[in-house]
C-alpha cells in the first residue's frame, strides 16, 4: 500500500493546522478559524471513518491497524464537539483564537501519531505533542491567575511523569535492545527475565497514569480541570484520556501480555484505589468543574477494571467503554460550558432550578449523570456492562463488586445535583442571554450519542471485537 | 575501566537528584532546572546502553536527541507561563501557587 495514503489522516490534519494559520493570518473575522476547524474536522471524521486502511510502515514503527481506527473515530469526533463547544464560548482576544485552534489541532495530531505507532521513540513524540499543546492552551488566558496556574502545574506535573516514564523505557531498551514494539514482544516470550525489565514496566506504568489521572499521579487533575477554559477540560478529560488508555493497551495488553503475571496486580490495585479516591473527594466539593474531574479520576478506575479481561474480550470492553465515556464525560462539560456563557459561574449552588430555565441544559446533565452512573437503558450501563463481564470472564469477582459499590457511591452525588437542577428552586437570577446555537448542536449530538449507544449497542460490541480480534490476528 | 554499571548508578544518582529538586524547591525556575537534571539522567541511560549493549545500532542516540529537543520545548513553555505568572503576582514561588487547593 502507498506509504502517503497511510499517513494520509496525518497529513490532512497538518495541512488543516497549516491552513488555519493563513486564515488566522488572512481574515479580521476571527470566527472564520473555528468555522474552518469544525468542518475540516467533519470532513476528517469522514474520510477516517470510510477509509479503513490495514497496513504498517516503517519495519512496523507506524501501523494503521483496526485499533487505530476506531481510535482515531473516538479522538477526532471528541475534537470536533470540543469545536463546537468552544466557539461562542472562548473568550481569548480575538487575535490569539487562531493559536487555541492550532494548539487544539496539533494536540489532536500527536494523539493520532501516538495511537497508532509501534515503536517506543514514535510513541514519546507523540506524547508530548500532544501534552506540550494541552499545557500550552490550558494556560492560554495569559490574564486569568487560575488558568495561568492550571498551566504551571500541568506542566511540572507532566513533565515529572513523563520524566519518570523515560525512565521506564530507557531501562525496557536496556532489557530488550530494541524500542520495537513487536520485538520487545519477542523478548518476553524467551526464558529469563531481568530485574531491570519490570522495574521498567513498573515506571512506564507510573508515567502512563498522569494521562489517565489515575491514583498515583492524579492530583493534578481537579485544579487543571478548574483552571482551563471549559472546552479544554473536556478535550483533557475525554479525548486525552482515550489517546492514554489506547498507549496503555498498545504496551501493556499487547508488548507485556506474557508478563501479566507482573503488571496485572498492579492495575487492579490501581483501579480499585482510583475508583475509590475520585468517589470519595468528589462528594464534599461545591465547584462543578471540580467535581466533574473527581468523577472522571473515578471513570478512569472503571475503565482499568477492563483491563483484568486481557486479551481480546478486555480490550473490546475498553475501547467500547472509551466511546461511551467520550460522549457521556463531552456532554457534561458542554452543559457546564453553556451554563456558565450564561451565567459566568461554576458553583454547583446556582445550579440550582436550572430546569425551569434551561430544560435542554438540565436535560443533557441528567442524561450524561445518570449514564455515568450506569443506569440503564443508557449508554454507560452497557458501557460498564460489558466492562466488568470482561473482568468477570477472568474471575475477578472481588473488582467487580468493589466496582459496582463505587458505582453507587457515585450515584449519591450525581443525584444531589439532579435534586438542585429539577427539584430546588431557581436561587440566581439568570441573564436573558440565549443559549448559543453551537452548543445545542454540542448538547444535541452527545444526547444522541449517549441514548443510541445505550439501546442499540450491538453493532458497536461488534466493531469493537473485531477490533480487538486484528490485534492479535 | 568504565563499565556500564558505573553510567547507570551516574543516572539513577541523577534521577533522584532531580525528583528532591522537583519536590522540594520553592522556586519555579529551580523546579524547571530539577526536570532537566531528569531528562537528563534518562539521556545517560539511553547513550550508555546503545554504546554497551547495542554497539551496532544507534536507536539510544537518536531517542537522546528527540528527549533533548523535546525537553528544551517543555522549558521554553514552563519560562513562558512562569513570566506570565511573575507579571501578574510578582513572585513565582511554587507553594504560593494555591489559589486552587482541594
Amino acid at each position: 500500500m502507498d506509504i502517503l495514503f497511510l499517513i494520509s489522516d496525518e497529513l490532512i490534519l497538518t495541512l488543516i493546522i497549516i491552513l488555519i494559520l493563513l486564515f488566522d493570518i488572512l481574515f479580521k473575522n476571527k470566527r472564520i478559524t473555528g468555522y474552518f476547524y469544525i468542518l475540516s474536522l467533519l470532513f476528517l471524521l469522514f474520510y477516517v471513518i470510510f477509509y479503513k486502511r490495514n497496513d504498517s510502515i516503517l519495519n512496523n514503527a507506524f501501523v494503521y491497524d483496526g485499533l487505530s481506527w476506531f481510535g482515531k473515530i473516538i479522538l477526532i469526533s471528541g475534537s470536533l464537539i470540543t469545536g463546537f463547544l468552544s466557539i461562542d464560548t472562548v473568550k481569548v482576544k480575538e487575535k490569539r483564537m487562531g493559536v487555541y485552534y492550532i494548539l487544539l489541532s496539533s494536540s489532536l495530531l500527536g494523539m493520532m501519531l501516538l495511537i497508532s505507532s509501534k515503536e517506543l521513540i514514535t510513541l514519546y513524540v507523540g506524547l508530548e505533542l500532544a501534552t506540550i499543546s494541552l499545557y500550552a492552551v490550558t494556560a492560554i488566558y495569559k490574564n486569568d491567575d487560575y488558568s495561568l496556574e492550571a498551566g504551571i502545574k500541568y506542566l511540572i506535573l507532566g513533565a515529572l511523569s513523563s520524566g519518570i516514564l523515560l525512565y521506564g523505557l530507557s531501562l525496557i531498551y536496556g532489557a530488550t535492545r530494541t524500542t520495537y514494539i513487536e520485538k520487545i514482544l519477542y523478548y518476553t516470550t524467551l526464558p529469563g527475565l531481568s530485574s531491570v525489565f519490570i522495574l521498567g514496566i513498573i515506571l512506564t506504568l507510573i508515567g502512563i497514569c498522569f494521562k489517565l489521572s489515575a491514583v498515583p499521579m492524579h492530583v493534578w487533575t481537579p485544579d487543571v480541570y478548574q483552571g482551563a477554559p471549559t472546552p479544554i477540560t473536556a478535550f483533557i478529560s475525554t479525548v486525552s484520556k482515550t489517546a492514554g488508555f489506547i498507549f496503555l493497551i498498545r504496551l501493556f495488553s499487547y508488548a507485556f501480555i506474557k508478563l501479566d503475571f507482573i503488571f496485572l496486580p498492579l492495575i487492579l490495585v490501581i483501579s480499585a484505589v482510583t475508583m475509590t479516591a475520585g468517589n470519595l473527594m468528589a462528594i464534599p466539593q461545591k465547584n462543578i468543574k471540580r467535581l466533574l474531574a473527581y468523577s472522571t479520576i473515578s471513570q478512569a478506575g472503571y475503565i482499568l477494571v477492563g483491563f483484568a479481561g486481557l486479551s481480546v474480550f478486555g480490550i473490546s470492553s475498553v475501547i467500547f467503554y472509551l466511546l461511551v465515556y467520550t460522549f457521556t464525560n463531552i456532554a457534561a462539560f458542554a452543559v457546564v460550558t453553556g451554563f456558565s456563557n450564561i451565567t459566568g459561574s461554576d458553583e454547583i449552588d446556582d445550579y440550582s432550578g436550572l430546569a425551569q430555565k434551561e430544560p435542554l441544559l438540565a436535560l443533557t446533565f441528567l442524561l450524561s449523570l445518570l449514564s455515568l452512573a450506569g443506569i440503564p437503558p443508557l449508554a454507560g450501563f452497557v458501557g460498564k456492562f460489558y466492562l466488568f463481564y470482561a473482568a468477570m470472564q477472568k474471575d475477578f469477582l472481588w473488582l467487580v463488586i468493589f466496582a459496582a459499590l463505587n458505582s453507587v457511591i457515585s450515584l449519591y452525588y450525581y443525584l444531589l445535583i439532579l435534586k438542585r437542577l429539577y427539584i430546588f428552586d431557581p436561587k440566581k437570577d439568570f441573564n436573558k442571554i440565549k443559549l448559543p446555537l453551537s452548543i445545542k448542536i454540542a448538547l444535541i449530538i452527545t444526547i444522541a450519542g449517549i441514548i443510541i449507544l445505550g439501546i442499540l449497542p450491538t453493532k458497536i460490541i461488534d466493531i469493537c471485537t473485531s477490533v480487538a480480534n486484528e490485534i492479535f490476528f | 575501566m568504565l563499565t556500564l554499571l558505573h553510567f547507570i548508578i551516574l543516572s539513577i544518582v541523577l534521577f533522584f537528584i532531580g525528583i528532591f529538586g522537583v519536590l522540594t524547591r520553592r522556586n519555579a525556575i529551580g523546579i524547571l532546572m530539577s526536570l532537566e537534571l531528569i531528562f537528563n539522567a534518562v539521556n545517560i541511560n539511553m547513550v550508555a546502553f546503545s554504546k554497551f549493549l547495542t554497539p551496532q545500532e544507534i536507536y539510544g542516540e537518536i531517542f537522546t536527541i528527540f528527549i533533548i529537543t523535546v525537553a528544551a520545548a517543555e522549558s521554553v513553555l514552563g519560562l513562558a507561563i512562569i513570566l506570565a505568572i511573575y507579571r501578574s503576582r510578582q513572585k513565582i514561588y511554587a507553594d504560593e501557587m494555591n489559589i486552587m487547593k482541594w
